[in-house]
């Protein structure tokens, strides 16, 4: 099957897929020179760039992909393939796209980083405004050929609040895309957790780490504090109310334990560990790939 | 005048012109009337034909991205090209204008104020596109013929040389651009590192594979075209004892430019092409990049669109032939000789 890349999120849920149906995916041993990640596997996984994978499956190199929007749509509509699963039945309102910085870009240009994180929270709210009132203009814009350039119509299909499961199954699934309701844009540890846990479950971790490895590495990486003074900038210049956002005083950066996951499994950010404990095929505990 | 315009014509190639200026100035109509139709009309039938058998053809062959585009699909997308680039100037003359008025506010309230004046960043447009690839593959093709040439005529001269460097010229000579690629992009990107480079990477990258590819045809001819020139004309040069420099810029080039200007033709073709395919994995803006991202795009007028690019290719690989070509008979000795 196809994914996006080793580390997108199309990985971890496709992988996460497979095995809560009892399908080992494969795993990787970085440290033995083995990135293919399919030691073990039932299912062989692989890279496939996005634009291409309707017709890599056509062709029959591949049978089935797991992959953000258009590319679902596009097989839908060229009656190639169907989505069989959404990853909001796998894990519902999960985490799916960051924004990322390097270091050393976010030290030289500290003013536009806070600036255009504030653009970000803008855009966001606007895309989920009006009850995705104003999604029709946003599928427009990303239909333009220098942007997503796929059709209009493929486009709109999943950003306007609904679905298509196969020609003529179109579903209301109002949260497909969530921009900023439930909090969407704030950066949670526990999202970063959680795919940190994916991470050491098959095997890009190659070694086994405490519960505070987890908690320092998504210290350093998820910045909650440049959120919020992105968010209370704006809360100041009266584009968005203090409402909209978590509470900055009150919040720790972890959701509650979690339970909306295919396989019920519940997912507690604050244990890693123990979360990995409970799944019958992946590595845990001191595991490591023979 | 008008000898002066029937010159011009067939210098540039564009012979089917000239029965129309004669037509103008009165002379002998009907012998003008049937040159025309055997210069302009048979060549426009069989255009017409080909025209319509595309459009029936087309018809018939459905794949997943729909219909292959027809002749009428392919003029419509050309007319879209043609007025996405006049929508995005106007949007970046509104920018400007926007960041004209911010910039006149700022200093009214302080006169000593820091204004910037950033440039727009906008997407290019079909046209930059073509500007873009026009220009990568002239510098490309420049770079490549003053490497080809001085090496082509020392090595014509010079047995010995040209003994040592044919092997390597031989072994080089059939390696495809896309071989090239992956090297040349390794070894840019190591080398040519500054913080506020002139030229982009991707740029570079396109041109030297572009080199690459298009100096064996002018080298090789260059040294056929020294070698083969009459031995008297070399005699006379020992005869006046001329030094080597004279000989090569008074005998030798001007006896081998018809060799030289085939040569640099040739190339030129051969660097039109390898150009699109480089641009498409060096992803340099311009024609072979929208190709790739038209393809990535997957729309349903995308096949047009390509359609519209590749006819757009063919078309200015006929013009740059043409320069070349009239560029050789400008240099061209004898004019007697019918060059095509």
């Amino acid at each position: 099957m196809g994914m996006v890349f080793p580390v997108s999120t199309h990985n971890y849920e496709l992988r996460y897929w497979l095995a809560a149906g009892g399908i080992h995916p494969g795993y990787y041993a970085p440290l033995k020179g083995d990135v293919s990640g399919k030691i073990d596997a039932d299912a062989l996984l692989s890279v496939t760039p996005p634009p291409q994978m309707p017709s890599t499956m056509e062709a029959g190199t591949i049978y089935g992909y797991c992959v953000g929007e258009p590319w679902n749509q596009q097989a839908v509509f060229k009656g190639i393939g169907v989505p069989v699963i959404t990853d909001y039945e796998i894990w519902k309102n999960n985490p799916e796209k960051v924004f990322g910085v390097s270091q050393s870009w976010a030290d030289e240009n500290p003013n536009t980083h806070i600036a255009v994180v504030k653009a970000l929270i803008r855009a966001a709210e606007w895309l989920d405004a009006n009850n995705n009132g104003n999604r029709p203009e946003a599928v427009k814009i990303l239909s333009q050929s220098n942007y997503v350039g796929a059709d209009y119509d493929v486009i709109a299909n999943s950003m306007t609040g609904t679905f298509e499961y196969e020609k003529g199954d179109k579903r209301d699934v109002p949260d497909f895309n969530t921009f900023f309701r439930h909090h969407a844009t704030y950066p949670y540890y526990s999202d970063a957790i959680w795919y940190l846990s994916q991470m050491r479950r098959w095997g890009q971790i190659a070694e086994p780490k405490s519960d505070e490895w987890f908690m320092d590495m998504a210290k350093k990486v998820y910045r909650p504090d440049i959120y919020a003074i992105a968010a209370k900038e704006l809360i100041s210049e009266g584009k968005l109310d203090a409402t909209d956002f978590p509470d900055f005083a009150t919040e720790t950066g972890f959701k509650p334990a979690q339970t909306e996951f295919i396989d019920n499994i519940t997912f507690d950010g604050t244990k890693p560990n123990a979360y990995l404990e409970q799944f019958p095929i992946g590595l845990k505990g001191q595991d490591v790939v023979k | 005048m008008k000898d002066k315009i029937i010159n011009f014509l067939e210098l540039t190639g564009f012979t089917w012109f000239v029965p129309l200026v004669k037509l103008a100035t009165g002379e002998s109509p009907t012998q003008q009337l049937r040159d025309l139709a055997k210069m302009v009309g048979i060549p426009l039938l069989a255009i017409v034909i080909f025209l319509g058998l595309w459009h029936v053809g087309a018809a018939k062959v459905i794949t997943s991205l729909g219909q292959v585009p027809g002749p009428v699909q392919v003029w419509e997308q050309a007319g879209n090209l043609v007025d996405e680039h006049y929508i995005e100037r106007e949007k970046e003359k509104k920018f400007y204008e926007r960041q004209d008025i911010r910039n006149a506010k700022k200093l009214e309230k302080n006169p000593d104020a820091k204004i910037k004046v950033r440039p727009y960043t906008g997407r290019e447009t079909y046209f930059d596109q073509i500007l873009t690839s026009l220009w990568t593959v002239f510098v490309g093709f420049v770079i490549a013929s003053l490497v080809a040439i001085p090496v082509g005529i020392i090595s014509g001269l010079s047995n010995t040389l040209y003994s040592a460097l044919n092997p390597l010229i031989q072994v080089f000579k059939p390696i495809s651009p896309l071989a090239w690629l992956p090297i040349v992009t390794m070894v840019v990107s190591a080398v040519y590192v500054s913080a506020d480079p002139m030229f982009s990477k991707a740029f570079v990258t396109s041109a030297i594979t572009v080199t690459l590819c298009s100096l064996w045809p002018t080298l090789i001819n260059t040294a056929v075209g020294v070698s083969s020139i009459d031995r008297d004309l070399i005699n006379v040069g020992r005869v006046l004892r001329l030094n080597y420099l004279t000989t090569v810029f008074k005998i030798v080039i001007p006896s081998s430019i018809p060799m030289i200007f085939t040569g640099l033709r040739i190339s030129l073709g051969i660097g039109w092409m390898v150009l699109i395919a480089a641009e498409m994995l060096a992803q340099n803006p311009g024609l072979g990049k929208f190709v790739w991202d038209e393809f990535q795009n997957g729309s349903s007028n995308s096949l047009s669109r390509i359609m519209v690019a590749v006819l757009t290719i063919g078309i200015l690989g006929f013009l740059l032939d043409r320069v070349m070509l009239t560029m050789q008979k400008f240099f061209s000795y004898d004019k007697n000789a019918v060059i095509r």
